[in-house]
This record gives structure tokens, C-alpha cells and sequence, in this order.
């Protein structure tokens, strides 16, 4: 054995011969049992972080992430927080391509409210909200690869309904912090790939309306507008102008007064979410809104976006259908998060 | 390269087996490949870390990738016969030898067979449970019962 070890080049020197007669797992350099990995389905992954520690670790690298998107061995998921009115604990599902809602771990210590959510390559931040009424500096990160739920350093400032967001490799979290807020700590930048956040400068908010539903798709941001619309701009010049082509979206508007008069209404149901998904397209979720609570739907509808001559952008809607029954007896859920990854 | 046909270059494995090959087949591999740029290859070419069984059965594969090859990237007919002959040829193997093929392609750095032998590990452990994977792969379970059930907790939107 020792004379067999000592032929074995240096790029191999890890093998380790245990038992010739029959293939041991051990014996694979690390980057050829992650590219073994890599072609698994992500739905076994769960079994293989079962079968031991380093096959736990494995699962669990950002290694892995990034060889599976070598080969081009992506598979996309839709994750959805829900929370209901009465449950104080945010939940969890990814919505799979059956068009269903399949539940995952949710985090008992996610704040209920006025957190704000980033996504990232490997993962979900959920950054500050209010827990008993009161901002936190919290910060949790689900991480999509394992599903499983990890407590990251939290921030400088207690932040409720910050605006943050995922730019050039690094998160931004802007505002949120109240009466506390001064010109220090108005802004903290991470790096997610660091071990500690660190402060960032000062930044002026200069994104107009209702922030936390915008999205950016190529070059272009698109957010949620009243009555209906969807709205894109260039992110240098913020003038924003409505998408073509999406009227459908904006029947049947019911004349709801003020109440909902920022929120975009939609066939009677109220938009809750707007994010994009990999393929460049805008992905809404809306609940049916009032009326009969038995009718209490959550939809999703899916826009594909196309720039045409003159320069307006044109949406068509590629699917919309139900994807959630919501129990009859609990108030209409609210998406806080629609992400792939 | 007109001459990558009628060169030819003698493979010759760690138990003294030895294989005369096309220089397009000796270059399928890159190691191989880099040895001939370095006019090393005047003489047979020892390969410490690969038995004559294995060697064998990855000259088949990689004349088939030479005489086979597609066309071009648009030959899709071309790429699904390959694939099928991949499927077909990796069938024959026991877990051990695809263990085998794994490391020398890898030692060798053929990047098609290092993948294809990588998939069908994959393939394997589809679907298996924790246990038969352990067995299949010679892995030792270094959980205790209490770390697995909080695992299994953990996780346990997957075994719905």
C-alpha cells in the first residue's frame, strides 16, 4: 500500500487507500466529490447531508453553488415568505414547478413585520423589523442551498422597513432606524462574503413611492405603480413610465377609496409582491382581496419584458394562476418575499 | 496536425500493459497532450496511477470521442448518438471501476469522461437513502443518533 501511495502525483495526494475491493468515497479528490455532488438533484441533498459531517459540509459550500453553475446544473426555486395575521411566525415555502406552495423550515425568530429581504447567490438575508413593536438589528440568512436557517452578525442600528438590496457583491441597508438615524448611521454596507458588516458612508434616498416593491431586470428598474401599472425607469435618470401592453392588469380595478390607494389592484385582488425571476421576467403574487373569504386566493403572474423601437418596454403576461388556497378564517396573507435563486 | 492521424504514441500502464494509439487519441487526454508539446513522448509513455483494465477502456472512450465527434455545435443528431454511446458505455461498470475511471480520468484530465463518470455517481446516489449510500461508497456514519434526528428535523421539508 505504502508503495502504491508513494507513485500517487502530487494533485492526488489526498486519496487515501482504504479498501481496494470496493470504492470508497474518501479516495475522490475534493473537487471531483463536489462535481459528483454538483449533478445530484438539490431535492437529495437532504439525504447527502445525512450520509456524514463532510458530506454535510459539502452540501452546505458555496463551492458547490458555484460548480453547479459550471456545468450549468442550476435549478431555479421561487421562495415565499407568508405571514398571517395570526401567526406571529413568517413562513416559508418554494413554490415548485407544479405551480404549488411546498413548505420549508421557518425561523421561530424571524421578526414578524418590516423586515427587509435580500437575495444573494447561495441564499436570503432578512434584515431588521420590529419585533413586540420595536426595530431589531437582527440579521438571518436562509440558506438555499441546505434550507436551513443561519443567525448572521447583526447590524449597527436597530432597522424596521430599511431598504436594502444586493449591489456589485455587497448589501446595502438604507434608512429604517427612525429618529435615530443621523448622517453616520443612515446607511450600512456589507459584504456578505466578509466575516464582520462593516459601516458604509452616507447615502440620500432619492427612489420615490412605495420602495419595497421595485425590482431591477438588466438595466432597468421596474416597480409597482397606483392603479394597475407597472412602472420602469433608467436607473440614472428615475423617470419613471409605464409598461405597454398590461391593461389586463389594470380592469376591473373595484373603486376602493383611499385605503388602498397606493397598493396596486389588480381583478379585485391586491398586489402584494413584485420581483423578478431568472429569466428576466417581472413575477407579481396577489391575494383576491375582500368579498367572500372562501373565494381568498394567493396568484402569481408572470410578465416578459420586451424593449421595442422608440424605446418603450412592453410587457406580456405568460402566466397567471392560483398557487396558495389561503385558509377561509385567517386574514388575507401578505408576500413579504418572492426570490429565486 | 495533418500528422495527429498517423502519429502514433504507445500508452503503457502501471502493470506494464502497453497501447498503441493515434496522436489524436494520446492528445484526448491532457496530460498526454502536454507531454507530447513537450516532445517527451519519444518512447512509451509510463502512466504510474493506471492499470492496463482501465486504460483500455478509456482509449475506447476516447477513440469513439475522436472518430464520433459532431460536427459542429449545431449537430445536435451527432451529440445525441455520442450521449447515448456514453450511456451505453458507462453501463457495463460496477461502482468500483467507475471509482477507477474517476480518478485516472481526472489524473489524466479528460474533462468528458471525468464528467460523464462524475454523473454517474450522481446518478447512483438518486434517490438512495442516507444508509445505502454509506454502503455503497465505503462511508462511515460519524453522526450520533441525536446530531442525525436534529438533521432529519432540519430538513425534514425533503422527506415529505
Amino acid at each position: 500500500m505504502s508503495n502504491y501511495a508513494s507513485e500517487v502525483p502530487p494533485e492526488n495526494k489526498k486519496r487515501k487507500v482504504t479498501n481496494e475491493s470496493s470504492p470508497s468515497w474518501s479516495s475522490l479528490p475534493d473537487a471531483v466529490a463536489l462535481s459528483c455532488v454538483a449533478h445530484v438533484p438539490r431535492s437529495d441533498y437532504a439525504t447527502i447531508s445525512l450520509v456524514s459531517k463532510s458530506h454535510r459540509s459539502l452540501v452546505a459550500s458555496p463551492e458547490l453553488c458555484r460548480a453547479r453553475t459550471l456545468i450549468g446544473c442550476t435549478e431555479q426555486s421561487f421562495y415565499v415568505c407568508l405571514r398571517s395575521g395570526r401567526d406571529p411566525t413568517p413562513r416559508w415555502f418554494i413554490l415548485t414547478g407544479n405551480r404549488s406552495l411546498k413548505p420549508i423550515t421557518s425561523n421561530p425568530y424571524q421578526p414578524p413585520e418590516s423586515s427587509s429581504f435580500v437575495v444573494v447567490d447561495w441564499g436570503i438575508y432578512v434584515i431588521g423589523g420590529l419585533i413586540n413593536g420595536k426595530p431589531t438589528s437582527d440579521v438571518l440568512f436562509l440558506d438555499c442551498y441546505s434550507n436551513t436557517w443561519r443567525r448572521v452578525p447583526s447590524m449597527k442600528m436597530p432597522r424596521a422597513s430599511a431598504s436594502a438590496s444586493f449591489v456589485d457583491r455587497k448589501i446595502y441597508v438604507f434608512g429604517g432606524c427612525g429618529e435615530d438615524a443621523d448622517s453616520s448611521n443612515w446607511a450600512e454596507v456589507f459584504d456578505p462574503k466578509m466575516k464582520d458588516p462593516n459601516l458604509g458612508g452616507t447615502t440620500r434616498d432619492s427612489m420615490p413611492g412605495n420602495r419595497n416593491e421595485w425590482c431591477a431586470i438588466g438595466k432597468l428598474l421596474y416597480c409597482l405603480g397606483t392603479r394597475g401599472k407597472i412602472l420602469w425607469c433608467e436607473p440614472d435618470e428615475l423617470d419613471w413610465k409605464e409598461v405597454k401592453g398590461l391593461e389586463k392588469l389594470q380592469t376591473h380595478v373595484p373603486p376602493l377609496g383611499s385605503f388602498f390607494h397606493s397598493k396596486l389592484l389588480f381583478k379585485g385582488a391586491e398586489i402584494s409582491k413584485l420581483c423578478s425571476n431568472s429569466e428576466g421576467n417581472i413575477v407579481i403574487f396577489w391575494n383576491t382581496l375582500l368579498g367572500d373569504p372562501k373565494y381568498s386566493r394567493l396568484g402569481s403572474t408572470e410578465i416578459s419584458l420586451e424593449r421595442r423601437e422608440g424605446g418603450e418596454i412592453w410587457g406580456k403576461i405568460e402566466w397567471s394562476g392560483v398557487v396558495f388556497k389561503v385558509d377561509p378564517l385567517s386574514p388575507p396573507y401578505t408576500v413579504k418575499c418572492g426570490l429565486n435563486n | 496536425m495533418a500528422s495527429s492521424s498517423t502519429n502514433k504514441f504507445v500508452l503503457k500502464s502501471n502493470d506494464d500493459v502497453s497501447f498503441e494509439v493515434t496522436e489524436a487519441v494520446a492528445r484526448e487526454f491532457q496530460v498526454i497532450a502536454h507531454i507530447i508539446d513537450d516532445d517527451c513522448a519519444k518512447k512509451a509513455i509510463p502512466l504510474s496511477n493506471v492499470t492496463g483494465e482501465i486504460l483500455s477502456k478509456m482509449i475506447e472512450y476516447g477513440k469513439k470521442h475522436i472518430e464520433e465527434a459532431p460536427v459542429d455545435e449545431e449537430d445536435e443528431e451527432g451529440k445525441k448518438k455520442l450521449q447515448i454511446w456514453d450511456e451505453e458505455f458507462m453501463k457495463q461498470f460496477n461502482m468500483e471501476i467507475v471509482f477507477q475511471l474517476i480518478l485516472a480520468s481526472n489524473y489524466l484530465n479528460n474533462k468528458g469522461l471525468l464528467d460523464l463518470t462524475c454523473c454517474t455517481v450522481a446518478d447512483h446516489i438518486k434517490d438512495m437513502t442516507p444508509d445505502e449510500v454509506r454502503t455503497l461508497f465505503n462511508v462511515k456514519n460519524d453522526y450520533t443518533t441525536e446530531e442525525e434526528e436534529e438533521i432529519r428535523k432540519e430538513n425534514s421539508w425533503a422527506f415529505e
